[in-house]
């Protein structure tokens, strides 16, 4: 059971005051997210803002055809995913001398690499820097690479969901993984050297 | 090395959370002896935790007011979901009577069939069609709403070249409506 489906149904089946509402919640539900995965995909603010209104414009006029054969928040990250590719694609995308942080890199300082079982890097140095230097990686991958980056890594998709998202196998989701973390290995070896501080 | 580049795959699925049951023995076993499969797989995983730890982006005011200008514009909106399935499917059907009086035509021809039955299939044809194609031209003007098209507003930015290095520019605050952020008209 999709956990979207009441709220899509009311989008669907509403009329004016009710549709309002009911969209409105969508928009609030989805706006992080759509928003987020448009910022990653496309490493700059303007351009996740025209990916993101362009992804819920393609929604609010499409979203009467949707029929639950895949979940609705697939649905909404297969938009999204393409409106920013597409975006680039067209060359609309502008030049940015290097990708905008967006934040001071406090989140980065409380980095906790637990998986590494305490043995990894412990301390950040220049956080904001920092992430810069994330976002140019992910940046310089092929756009279907960032995508599954962004939707597996930022997002905490399933290998399930992104195949979903994608339209593509798992043994395609799990291929390409492997080729963006040969190509982020490359891109950020420096960039882990000097910022961990072991 | 053969095994190592083997389960190079493994292991970054391993680091990602996502390991199989099956054979995680072996791939431990084989970890534990190899100091180049443990080095990468401590790599994967710090590269992982770092692209998890990345902030999200605070979503900015102005995708909230473009959103709502959409939202508006689509008041009407139902009526002209079902106005156009039907009318898709009237002009789906207006078009039937066109290749199947070809396809007659053609297979009279064959028959050698007389010219005025070819005269009268093709009239029949053309008062088919164009009955069709009044009943969209109907359907469309009774049901597609105030004006027929919709009249959504974006916002539009004016963004200097400054604005592009200074997200803060960029109005990156949350929040619904209020007044547009500097460097934006409606």
């Amino acid at each position: 059971m999709d956990p979207d489906r009441e709220l899509v149904e009311a989008c669907q089946r509403a009329e004016t005051e009710k549709y309002r509402k009911a969209f409105e919640e969508l928009y609030n539900l989805y706006k992080e997210r759509v928003y987020n995965v448009a910022y990653r995909i496309t490493g700059n603010p303007v351009d996740a803002l025209d990916a993101s209104q362009e992804t819920f414009g393609i929604l609010f006029r499409k979203i009467r055809d949707f029929r639950f054969r895949s979940k609705f928040s697939s649905w909404v990250y297969r938009i999204a995913v393409n409106a920013a590719i597409d975006l680039k694609r067209r060359g609309v995308a502008r030049r940015f001398p290097a990708p905008a942080p967006v934040s001071g890199g406090q989140d980065l300082e409380r980095l906790e690499l637990e998986a590494d079982g305490g043995r990894g890097p412990e301390r950040w140095a220049g956080g904001r820097e920092l992430e810069s230097e994330v976002q140019r990686a992910i940046t310089r991958l092929s756009p279907k690479l960032r995508a599954i980056v962004v939707l597996r890594h930022i997002e905490g998709l399933s290998y399930e969901q992104i195949s979903e998202v994608l339209r593509c196998s798992m043994g395609t989701v799990k291929s390409r993984l492997a080729r963006a973390h040969e190509s982020l290995e490359r891109s950020l070896v420096g960039v882990m050297e000097r910022h961990f501080v072991e | 090395m053969k095994d190592c580049d083997r389960i190079a795959g493994e292991l970054l699925y391993r680091a990602d959370g996502v390991g199989r049951s099956g054979g995680a023995a072996a791939l431990e076993a084989h970890v534990a002896g190899c100091s180049t499969c443990a080095a990468r797989e401590r790599d994967a995983r710090a590269r992982i935790a770092l692209l998890r730890s990345l902030p999200r982006a605070p979503v900015p005011g102005s995708l909230d007011r473009a959103v709502s200008a959409e939202i508006e514009a689509l008041g009407t909106a139902p009526v002209e979901a079902r106005s156009r399935f039907v009318s898709r499917w009237i002009a789906r059907l207006a078009r039937i009577p066109v290749p199947v009086a070809l396809d007659e035509r053609v297979r009279g021809e064959i028959r050698g069939a007389s010219p005025v039955g070819r005269v009268r299939l093709l009239r029949f044809s053309a008062v088919a069609s164009a009955a069709a194609a009044v009943l969209v031209a109907a359907w469309t003007l009774l049901f597609s709403g105030e004006g027929g098209t919709r009249t959504a507003s974006f916002v539009v930015r004016e963004v200097s070249p400054e604005a592009f290095r200074n997200p803060v520019a960029l109005d990156l605050a949350s929040g619904l409506s209020g007044a547009p952020a500097a460097g934006e008209k409606r």
